[in-house]
């Protein structure tokens, strides 16, 4: 009993430096005025000047902006798509269902680049390229096969059948599909949100390519700096990064766990 | 008077209904009886307009299309609700004003007796517990015409019986029509004093129960009520010839088998029609009134139901049919 609960916090502490470590060094880079080779530690640790270079760099918020629009604007586009998709798969039998299947995998089936440089054409074809419709849609087509793979799973539980109970009681199906569907259906939901937002504020090529530089997001700004060597604002980016991610996850987290009863 | 005109269901190739029609009493319970895959579903969930059949019509005593309200056979209430949001949940969509809700609310909470259940979650309610919540949230709508679906299936023995006569009396009390279909014949009978045989999608036979198994009108019906002896044999005009019987029937359908259902078709006070020979070889206890016994003619074994304590086991009796036998 002994040596498998010791073998377990072996693998816990693996796991946990694994991830940590680069984490710490990120944080630490983040608040450390100088810290050079060979030293182990910084010398001097500025607490404040993190939050000093985020209230006064007007870079960061102008990048912190770009990043939760887009990902905002795409989170709601591909709900718009994903959601009557994934009920259409789950829900009902129809010709060309398998086909529909493997179409909704094909952006990430296909070589990104490839697809990029394409949409990219299209784009500049339909004067949408540096756009933000432009650069929302191509975010979304990322993001589609994560949010309809995540809905559908949840969705396909029930299937129809408490929206059929819904309608019989005499709910319109803009009512069913509020009162009955989201609210069963919320953990499917929640995935495919936190997946989108997550996808969308990590895009880096197809916000350049399709930005044409109007939408210079974190993700966008904090690759030259590590490219070029400075960690340190890299750090301050990567740590406003994580913040904007996984604040609105635990939100939608609490969200989801604590309004009404969870259920799956 | 409900008419269901010439309804037909077909998915994909497979003909699920084939031009039903009945004509159901209102104020009245309807019982429509079936093996399972016999298509009981697809015609419940046409009545309630959930599916619409690719043929025929159902309409009101007006010539109206009316949608019945469904029970469930798995309840399906919403996981995410209390009970009361359950029960509220057809007034809600409707935009009833808040104060009829709550008045309604307990109305029908007092009368189903679940009243104190109205916080839960339909995971922390019993079987029968649901199946009220259930039935309060379809009744809660004062529907004229309430559909059940194989409504006492997954009770037991003690609550199915309870549940029965609760159903009567709401059906009295609120002059319901109620059509609910079934695989179980015993239900039905019980239930309903008008019930209606579906095999393979058509509608086989409406009848009172006791006809049903008196005088089922073909063998597709006598072979799923059952509780019958089928003899194979061979037919001459009206003569029929088979080890255990042979001489005049009755003939329906022409394909050899005699039908002697357990009860009402073998007896040992004599009539015009005697039957035959037999030693009885075995008796089982059917409760208080009848037992079960197997009868052994010229190494055949059949099955009869007699008063208790009327004949004895290894004697040989003379048996006489009650009426001319029926060969399917």
């Amino acid at each position: 009993m002994a040596s498998k609960k010791f073998t377990k916090l072996i693998v816990y502490l693996i796991f946990a430096i694994l991830v940590l470590m680069p984490l710490f060094v990120i944080f630490m880079l983040a608040i450390s005025k100088t810290w050079s080779y060979p030293s182990l530690w910084p010398k001097w640790v500025d607490w404040g000047y993190y939050f000093r270079f985020l209230f006064t760099s007007k870079e960061i918020q102008s990048s912190l902006f770009s990043s939760l629009e887009l990902a905002v604007g795409t989170v709601v586009l591909t709900i718009v798509i994903a959601y009557p998709t994934a009920m259409a798969l789950a829900y009902y039998d129809f010709r060309g269902k398998k086909l529909l299947n493997v179409l909704v995998y094909l952006p990430l089936i296909i070589p990104s680049i490839a697809l990029l440089t394409n949409m990219d054409f299209i784009m500049i074809k339909y004067g949408l390229n540096g756009t933000f419709f432009g650069v929302v849609s191509v975010h979304t087509l990322f993001c589609l096969p994560y949010a309809i793979k995540l809905l559908y799973d949840n969705l396909i539980l029930w299937k129809d059948k408490y929206e059929v109970a819904s309608r019989n009681l005499g709910a319109s199906t803009l009512q069913t599909f509020f009162k009955v569907t989201v609210p069963m259906n919320k953990s499917g939901l929640q995935g495919a949100v936190m997946m989108t937002y997550i996808v969308s504020m990590t895009q880096y090529l197809a916000t350049l390519l399709i930005g044409d530089g109007n939408y210079l997001t974190l993700s966008v700004r904090m690759f030259p700096f590590t490219t070029s060597g400075k960690y340190r604002m890299a750090a301050v980016y990567g740590i406003t990064f994580m913040l904007v991610t996984l604040i609105p996850l635990y939100l939608i987290d609490v969200w989801v766990t604590h309004k009404g009863r969870k259920i799956a | 008077m409900y008419h269901l005109d010439n309804i037909s269901q077909k998915k994909g190739n497979t003909q699920i209904l084939n031009g039903i029609n009945l004509k159901i009493d209102e104020d009245s319970i309807f019982a429509i009886l079936g093996p399972s895959g016999s298509g009981k579903t697809t015609l419940l969930n046409i009545l309630a307009g959930i599916d619409r059949p690719t043929g025929g019509k159902f309409l009101n005593e007006d010539g109206q299309v009316e949608r019945g309200i469904m029970v469930f056979q798995d309840y399906r209430l919403f996981p995410h609700m209390t009970v009361f949001q359950n029960i509220t949940f057809g007034l809600k969509v409707k935009k009833t004003k808040g104060s009829d809700i709550k008045q309604r609310a307990k109305d029908i909470t007092e009368t189903m007796g679940i009243s104190e259940l109205i916080n839960r979650y339909p995971d922390e309610l019993s079987g029968g517990q649901q199946q009220r919540v259930a039935l309060a949230r379809a009744l809660i709508l004062n529907p004229k015409l309430l559909l059940m679906d194989e409504p006492f299936s997954s009770l037991d023995e003690a609550l199915r019986i309870e549940m029965l006569d609760f159903v009567k009396e709401l059906q009295r009390k609120f002059q319901l029509t109620i059509i609910f279909v079934t695989h179980y014949k015993t239900e039905a009978y019980m239930l309903s004093n008008k019930v209606a045989i579906l095999i393979n999608g058509q509608i086989m036979q409406v009848d009172a129960p006791k006809k049903l198994e008196s005088n089922p009108q073909n063998f597709s019906v006598a072979k799923f009520l059952g509780q019958a002896n089928f003899i194979e044999g061979s037919l001459t005009n009206d003569d029929f010839v088979s080890p255990i019987y042979s001489g005049k029937v009755n003939v329906v359908t022409e394909e050899g088998k005699l039908y002697l259902p357990f009860s009402g078709q073998l007896q040992l006070d004599q009539t015009d029609y005697p039957a035959f020979k037999g030693k009885i070889v075995e008796k089982k206890w059917m409760g208080s009134n009848s037992e079960r016994v197997s009868i052994e003619i010229d190494k055949n074994v059949i099955y009869c139901d007699l008063a208790s304590e009327s004949v004895d086991e290894n004697k040989e009796y003379q048996f006489y049919f009650s009426k001319l036998p029926v060969v399917f």
